[in-house]
């Protein structure tokens, strides 16, 4: 009669649940694709400093999805009775030249960066990975001609690029978003292609050419899934410096443009204080450091776990 | 059923050309077991390929149930051949569950219920339907090779090609992989066509068997002929004793049939 | 014959986060200057035993022993040092792909005088000289010009003969070879182990064959040991496996596919788990 116990107790649901995810026979496509889930949560949580970084990313999202709520003061609202104001209960982290609560505008900025960084992720990734394997698949002169593509990209220095592009389409967020997406992508291709010469010579792709499988489907089925891994991990490391090359953007002026509170804009109009009223170009500064450590622990603990090695033991 | 005439296959060019495969020709009928047994570089995986249709660098002759092979083969040619791989751990794709690999070639020929056939495929090679969803890591080296033969099966070909298949598995496994080769051959009346560098596994599997070294069949016999000792050619003799275990005053015998050292 | 390695109630285990793996559970075994062979299936525990003999065995892995005797000395009780003077120098230990275990960006014979310079104080000169020779020994022809090849230049069964160079040039007592023919044609698989009983029996030394086909084991080895599981199920004279009780030793060998046999379902190995606390 343990089992009726255990069964209704929170700490029996879970134990349930636990089992079932971990079931060695599933019985749906869907147990067998959570339970493996699963297991990597349980491998990543063994992890003490991922999940530290994965806790900072939350924060992140969090502060971003409730800014409304949780920022004490409207980020775009002037005070110039209380510019450059220290550290105090009423302002946490001080106000900024123009009296702004800059606890305010660091929370509002965290939107800022997870637009940047969600939306160079998604071109920059896929664009990558479908370029690095069909590369990798095909051979011959379609692999040359596209990687000679990659090279070119490769070849430009982020800033020089967003450069380019400002002075031809203006500055702007979205602009920058697209310049460095544009040069973010080239590194995944070469992931992608380097996983994927290795993958197609497999036992299982000539199985499943012996089906009848084209090449389309041969590398959305076969060879990208197992692309992603590598692919997951490097984005995520990469976020970091996307983080950066944004801010930087930002401090020349190219990013965002005032009045909104991107971090690395703010450090821009922080720097004249710098000596005095330190706290307005160091908290945005922190703000990115931070981050930046979350993704980079957050991508160790990925590869940690994803690493194909260690898959099936 | 399956005829192969003057096949040659050359990898590389130029003086780096490496004639793998010279002016090869063999029979097997239909529901025939036809084994091809050599050491390594003798070509014989080669000829698996070109028959599955991997291999499109070839020169010569197949026929397969009458049909002229062209280089490249088409979808139906595809349900007719298929073909077991060596290594277990290599021929199932890691990220896909049992019935994901199974259910594909279903898909791909859209033959439609394929719950259903991945379940009776599953039921055939002697793997429950618990078996379904687990993922090749949570399966033994014997299992894998089960799954291996379903994924064959499930599109009920009639010649199965087999390269090494109990090659990487443990004897009391091999014992089983190849018991359920032998009874499926009958319960369906395929044609297998078996490669392997085991002569014992060939011997007994197969009823004709053709012995080939760099390239070139050096001879085709009956398996009793093995049974009797009683090859012709002085390389399927050599290979004979060589299976039978070390014996110090036959090693001392054993003459180069190819340029190693 | 005075037993050159003794070893008693062997246990290794591997404790990590997920799960404990009793590789090894309670072998015992004595040997002389004879040819031992190890048969077992994968699982069964014939690699660890001999990793475990050299000190090859890291942690999570523990390894725990009555005693584990070497012409008389402790292994266990030997600190590092110590062992690396056994390692190589007394016992020797050859594996299976010459593809992994021949370092590729030297050329062969650097890689064996390396062995021999190790262990004996010598010049290149001669290191050299008796690289040459060890070369001849294992009937390379030409050796001259085989100790300026590069491992990926030279075909499987050369490189056995190279591994089987290396691990001898430095005159063990013992040979640990772990299925040093699996990789290899058969005929070059019974070159190599000609090459290897003469030159253990020229030496006087003792070798330790490790390897899954029990018909080989049973036509190369003076005595057979049978594992399962970990365990010793049944230790016989070579010649008289055919004689073999236990029903694993006997399950092994009926499994196997001859070229006599008639076609038709060979036995299947029944595996009983009884055997899991077999014999020890």
């Amino acid at each position: 009669m343990t089992t009726q116990v255990e069964y209704t107790t929170p700490e029996g649901q879970g134990r349930r649940y636990h089992r079932w995810l971990l079931a060695s026979a599933p019985r749906s496509r869907y147990q067998a694709r959570l339970g493996r889930a699963y297991q990597a949560w349980l491998t990543f949580s063994q992890n003490r400093l991922a999940v530290i970084g994965l806790g900072i990313i939350i924060v992140l999202v969090a502060a971003a999805a409730l800014a409304p709520i949780t920022a004490p003061y409207p980020p775009n609202a002037p005070d110039l009775s209380i510019r450059l104001a220290p550290m105090s209960a009423e302002h946490w982290l001080g106000t900024d030249e123009l009296g702004r609560d800059i606890l305010s505008r660091i929370i509002y900025g965290s939107r800022l960066t997870l637009y940047v960084i969600v939306l160079v992720a998604i071109i920059a990734a896929p664009v990558g990975l479908l370029i690095g394997t069909v590369a990798g698949y095909a051979g011959g002169w379609l692999d040359v001609v596209l990687m000679r593509i990659t090279d070119i990209f490769l070849a430009f220095p982020k800033l020089i690029l967003a450069l380019a592009f400002v002075a031809a389409l203006g500055p702007g967020i979205e602009n920058a978003i697209i310049a460095i997406a544009i040069t973010a992508w080239p590194p995944y291709a070469r992931i992608a292609r380097a996983e994927t010469i290795t993958i197609r010579n497999a036992d299982f792709i000539k199985a499943a050419r012996l089906q009848g499988a084209g090449p389309a489907r041969l590398i959305w089925g076969h060879v990208m899934p197992l692309c992603l891994s590598s692919l997951i991990v490097r984005v995520t490391l990469d976020m970091a410096g996307i983080i950066l090359t944004a801010a930087g953007l930002g401090f020349l002026g190219l990013g965002a443009q005032p009045p909104l509170p991107e971090w690395g804009a703010m450090i821009s109009s922080g720097r004249k204080f710098m000596l005095d009223q330190w706290w307005v170009a160091a908290m945005p500064g922190i703000a990115i450091f931070v981050v930046s450590l979350g993704f980079n622990l957050l991508g160790d603990g990925l590869r940690d776990v994803l690493d194909p090695k260690a898959e099936g033991q | 059923m399956i005829t192969v005439s003057d096949l040659s296959v050359t990898f590389g060019r130029g003086r780096r050309a490496v004639p793998a495969v010279q002016r090869v020709s063999f029979t097997v009928e239909a529901g025939g077991l036809y084994g091809i047994v050599g050491e390594s570089g003798s070509g014989k995986s080669t000829i698996l390929n070109v028959l599955s249709g991997l291999n499109r660098r070839w020169r010569g002759s197949v026929t397969i149930d009458g049909d002229q092979q062209a280089l490249q083969r088409d979808l139906a040619f595809h349900k007719k051949v298929q073909m077991v791989f060596q290594d277990p751990y290599g021929s199932l794709h890691p990220r896909h569950t049992v019935d994901r690999i199974l259910s594909e070639p279903v898909a791909i020929h859209r033959l439609g219920q394929s719950a259903a056939r991945v379940v009776k495929a599953l039921e055939e090679v002697g793997l429950g339907p618990e078996f379904r969803f687990r993922y090749p890591h949570q399966l033994s080296g014997g299992q894998r090779q089960r799954v291996a033969v379903a994924r064959a099966l499930i599109l009920e070909p009639r010649i199965l090609l087999l390269d090494e298949p109990t090659s990487a598995l443990d004897v009391s496994v091999q014992a089983e992989v190849l018991n359920l080769l032998t009874g499926l051959h009958q319960r369906r009346n395929l044609t297998y066509i078996l490669v392997s560098h085991n002569l014992a596994v060939v011997a007994h599997m197969c009823r004709r068997i053709a012995v080939m070294n760099r390239g070139v069949i050096i001879e085709e016999l009956g398996v009793d002929t093995l049974r009797n000792r009683s090859p012709e050619h002085p390389y399927t003799r050599q290979l004979l004793s060589a299976s039978l275990g070390y014996d110090r005053q036959a090693v001392a015998m054993l003459e180069e049939f190819d340029m190693d050292d | 014959m005075a037993a050159l390695l003794d070893v008693k109630n062997l246990h290794v285990t591997f404790r990590t986060r997920k799960e404990t793996v009793e590789a090894v559970r309670g072998v015992s075994f004595a040997m002389g200057r004879e040819k031992i062979g190890i048969v077992g299936e994968s699982g069964s525990g014939k690699s660890v035993t001999c990793r475990a003999l050299l000190g090859l065995v890291r942690p999570p892995g523990t390894v725990t022993a009555d005693h584990l005797l070497f012409d008389g000395v402790e292994l266990r009780q030997t600190d590092p040092r110590h062992m690396q003077a056994i390692r190589g120098r007394r016992i020797s230990m050859v594996m299976q792909d010459p593809k992994y275990s021949l370092n590729p960006v030297m050329t062969v014979g650097d890689q064996i005088a390396e062995a021999y310079r190790i262990h004996a104080r010598a010049s290149q000169a001669e290191a050299r000289r008796k690289t040459v020779e060890m070369l001849e020994a294992v009937r390379i022809r030409r050796p001259e010009q085989v100790y300026d090849t590069y491992p990926h230049e030279v075909s499987g069964g050369m490189g056995q003969r190279i591994m089987v160079a290396m691990m001898l040039i430095p005159g063990p007592d013992l040979l640990i070879a772990d299925e040093p023919t699996s990789a290899l044609d058969v005929t070059v698989q019974l070159q190599l182990l000609a090459i290897m009983d003469d030159l253990v029996q020229q030496r006087g030394m003792g070798l330790i064959f490790i390897s899954h086909d029990l018909n080989l084991v049973a036509s190369f080895c003076d005595r057979i040991i049978i594992m399962y599981a970990g365990r010793i199920m049944e230790t016989c004279n070579a010649a008289e496996l055919h004689n073999a009780q236990h029903p694993y030793t006997r399950g092994l060998m009926n499994c196997l596919p001859q070229i006599d046999t008639p076609p038709g379902e060979l036995p299947v190995l029944q595996r009983n788990p009884a055997w899991q606390d077999g014999p020890l």
